[in-house]
């Protein structure tokens, strides 16, 4: 499963941001994802269980101008639950812990179009 | 006291177990996080996935971007006679509706992406089908 880094805050003119800024639209989406995937290891729930878990989040570039966080192992069971296991959710809670500041940066270049 | 995502958890479960046509379809009940062993299926689950909160700029609370998780459980053979006409009409009740719980508000209430999760117990399919809900809560 993955996890894309969104743009949501300035998605109409994104083309025009990269545009002006090469590279630096580049460099927050993946710090960002970067941030997102350190969280999710840092705040999953199964801990030093197999490593599995831990080891499989990792970032990957799609897209030019696109990255996504990737989780392997017992992500999906621990992300949505199992019949016998009760959901324990860290990857949406790593996304919306660390998009405020992937929005700010994107919002910051925004700013300096005008 | 202030605990949003409970009270999203409260509204949905109410709305829910307040409908006949849905009750009908999940014989086993609705349940929060896990159903006990031995529950008769289909049943509902529901758990919170993430709730940030929405600040001003002095830091005062705007709302609880709540994202509610629902699944209808059980074995993939009940799939097209039970589960999912239990998840459509799930879907029914719950998206793009509000409401009030606790006290609180339900201001608005939408699927965000829906669910299709299968897993094998002692050598039978399960299925799950169900979808992530946003709800903002103030």
């Amino acid at each position: 499963m993955a996890w894309d880094v969104g743009v949501e805050v300035v998605q109409d003119i994104l083309p025009e941001v990269i545009a002006r800024f090469p590279g630096a639209v580049d460099t927050v989406q993946s710090s960002g994802a970067e941030r997102i995937a350190q969280y999710a290891r840092d705040h999953h729930p199964w801990q030093n269980q197999t490593g599995w878990t831990e080891a499989s989040i990792h970032v990957e570039r799609g897209a030019d101008h696109e990255w996504a966080v990737v989780f392997g192992g017992a992500s999906l069971f621990l992300e949505y639950g199992t019949v016998n296991m009760p959901p324990y959710p860290y990857i949406q809670p790593a996304f919306d812990a660390v998009r405020p500041s992937i929005d700010d940066g994107l919002s910051r270049l925004e700013s300096k179009l005008v | 006291m202030s605990n949003e995502p409970y009270r999203a958890l409260q509204w949905a479960e109410a709305v829910l177990t307040g409908d006949a046509t849905f009750m009908a379809l999940v014989v086993g009940g609705v349940w929060r996080g896990l159903a006990p062993q031995g529950t008769a299926t289909p049943y509902a689950v529901l758990w919170i996935g993430s709730a940030p909160d929405l600040l001003s700029w002095n830091r005062r609370r705007v709302w609880t971007d709540v994202l509610f998780g629902l699944k209808v459980v059980g074995e993939a053979s009940k799939g097209i006679a039970a589960l999912d006409p239990a998840m459509a009409r799930a879907d029914v009740l719950l998206n793009l509706q509000k409401g009030a719980a606790g006290g609180q508000s339900i201001l608005g209430c939408a699927r965000e992406s829906a669910l299709d999760l299968e897993e094998i117990v002692n050598n039978v399919l399960w299925s799950s089908p169900g979808g992530m809900y946003r709800a903002h809560v103030a």
